[in-house]
């Protein structure tokens, strides 16, 4: 009688069953395991499947797009509004340009005179973001830049207003990064006001960072910005990381804890940009005393190629004096930055803030379009003729 | 309605599967994201006609890793042991109404769940048992869905 499999398909509980899960079961314990030791050939065959798996991010980022199709029908007053803040904020932008030009010529040159061979134009490539963190205590981004266009493990990715976070995958057509709320995620920052050196961690619940290990008596204040500070040479110094915002101190206890809100919009956008960050620059801290001195240099060096591309990212700001941070806020803000970078130049070497004014110069028909926010010693020789603030 | 035979339609509901699994959704929404890819695996296992659902839970599983970029076998360890476990199962829960399906099937999930936490436990990634456990519940009110979709497409005769 022929009742073996055929007869019965309710019941198919062929002897088969069992040997094969248990043949799966060994195998991907296997793969577990070498996966835990970071087999090469493992991260290739993850590459691949990726890419094989490419249009499930395809099909599951429709509704996105369409919801973003949908949102382009804007109306005619909305878009025009619009329009005018862009130029608003694209005329201030230009104006801090035009100081960042200027104040990265000098940078050259007191780079130069010390002998440093820092680079200043970091490379750089917009990627964008094809899917996100699929999991609440993961967080994470899948970019459409992989191998292929050179990125590699633990680059850093920025927006136009802070650190990301860095790339933990390569496959050959995209990568995977973590962001910097990410739990199992730390940057080494410095705290701009003072250059207090320290790290911060991803606070895991999407919003916030945590800095563990102040010392107890350290210079921490509310709303401090953390920039980042290079050491280790995974990220470039230099790039907002964050504002605190809640500082604890246990009685007893030697650390106190911070808290920061990241500074990159992490939930918002669709871009980030890859940033080849050089190595680890060699100039810092030959004595003591210069050390801070160096840093905030450094700082504004970063900060100003860096704004190239991004122009919105805050002005620098020199470790001398505590600035207010200036985020992002257009028009009357202006002319702050531009006087406190102006004293930063002269406080790090008071002779070099004269060079700057000639490097106005060859951009006159540059200056008159912008509205008058240039403090008054850097105007005179390039554009006298100005109208007044309005 | 069918669509193109009994295989046609198991691939066709593990790929919506993957696809549900992984829609971009907001963070406070994805942590209570059902367990498509299980519950249509689970389904299959327990009602389905002689196909090879281990195969499935191999293939979805290694995608699972992928795309949550987990050590390489942990969701197919997963995976396969439910499945396997449902198979062993299959003629008595056949017996039982949906509802008591429903409630039996939660254990099988809730284990699911904690062996994906200690695997995560294992290669040293945070996470939060209780955030395990949301998908558990989702998934315990998505079943009937499911189950009952499931059997309207296969045109099979729903009793409740």
């Amino acid at each position: 009688m022929a009742r073996r499999r055929t007869s019965s398909p309710l019941f198919p509980r062929g002897p088969g069953v069992g040997a094969r899960a248990l043949l799966v079961i060994v195998l991907a314990l296997g793969v577990w395991f070498a996966d835990q030791r970071g087999l090469p050939i493992l991260a290739a065959i993850r590459g691949s499947i990726d890419w094989v798996l490419q249009p499930l991010h395809w099909v599951g980022n429709m509704p996105g797009d369409l919801v973003e199709a949908g949102g382009e029908l804007k109306n005619y007053r909305e878009l025009l509004s619009e329009n005018r803040q862009l130029r608003t904020s694209q005329l201030a932008a230009q104006a801090r340009l035009l100081k960042l030009d200027a104040l990265e010529a000098e940078n050259r040159r007191i780079r130069q005179l010390m002998a440093s061979s820092s680079a200043l134009d970091q490379k750089v490539l917009i990627a964008e973001i094809i899917a996100t963190a699929q999991s609440p205590y993961r967080h994470q981004i899948t970019l459409n830049k992989g191998a292929a266009d050179g990125v590699y493990f633990g680059q850093a990715i920025v927006d136009a207003y802070g650190v990301m976070g860095q790339v933990i995958r390569v496959n050959p057509t995209s990568s995977m990064a973590i962001l910097v709320t990410d739990p199992s995620h730390g940057i080494p920052v410095e705290i701009n006001r003072t250059g207090l050196q320290t790290s911060a961690r991803g606070g895991g619940d999407g919003r916030v960072l945590t800095l563990p290990f102040l010392p107890g008596n350290a210079d921490v204040k509310v709303g401090d910005l953390l920039v980042s500070s290079g050491l280790g040479g995974r990220f470039p110094a230099g790039y907002p990381v964050g504002e605190i915002f809640d500082i604890r101190r246990t009685t007893g206890e030697h650390f106190m804890e911070a808290s920061a809100y990241p500074s990159a919009r992490l939930n918002q956008g669709r871009q980030t940009l890859l940033v080849w960050s050089s190595a680890p620059t060699a100039a810092v801290d030959e004595d003591a005393a210069a050390g801070t001195a160096t840093q905030a240099a450094q700082a504004a060096a970063a900060m100003a190629p860096a704004s190239r591309p991004t122009p919105s990212l805050p002005l620098a700001t020199n470790g001398t004096e505590p600035p207010p941070l200036p985020p992002l806020r257009y028009g009357s803000d202006i002319a702050k930055p531009a006087a406190t970078s102006a004293s930063a130049a002269a406080a790090i070497k008071p002779r070099t803030a004269k060079p700057a004014k000639p490097k106005l110069a060859p951009a006159p028909q540059a200056i008159t379009t912008v509205p008058p926010r240039l403090p008054p010693e850097s105007t005179s020789p390039a554009a006298p003729a100005e109208p007044p603030a309005p | 309605m069918m669509i193109r035979g009994p295989g046609g339609l198991f691939m066709f509901s593990m790929l919506m599967a993957l696809c549900l699994q992984f829609l971009p959704l907001p963070p406070a929404l994805s942590a209570a994201r059902p367990l498509w890819l299980v519950m249509v695996l689970g389904y299959w296992a327990l009602y389905g006609p002689n196909v090879s659902v281990i195969g499935a839970a191999l293939l979805a599983g290694i995608a699972c890793d992928t795309l949550y970029d987990a050590p390489l076998g942990q969701h197919v360890i997963g995976l396969t042991l439910l499945v396997y476990t449902l198979i062993r199962l299959r003629a008595e829960l056949g017996l039982y109404p949906l509802w008591q399906v429903t409630l039996l099937l939660v254990p099988a999930w809730a284990l699911y769940a904690v062996m994906m936490f200690v695997f995560d436990g294992m290669a040293k990634h945070p996470s939060q048992l209780l955030g395990r456990f949301l998908p558990v519940v989702t998934s315990m009110l998505c079943w009937p869905l499911v189950n009952l979709t499931l059997d309207a497409l296969r045109g099979k005769r729903v009793s409740m």
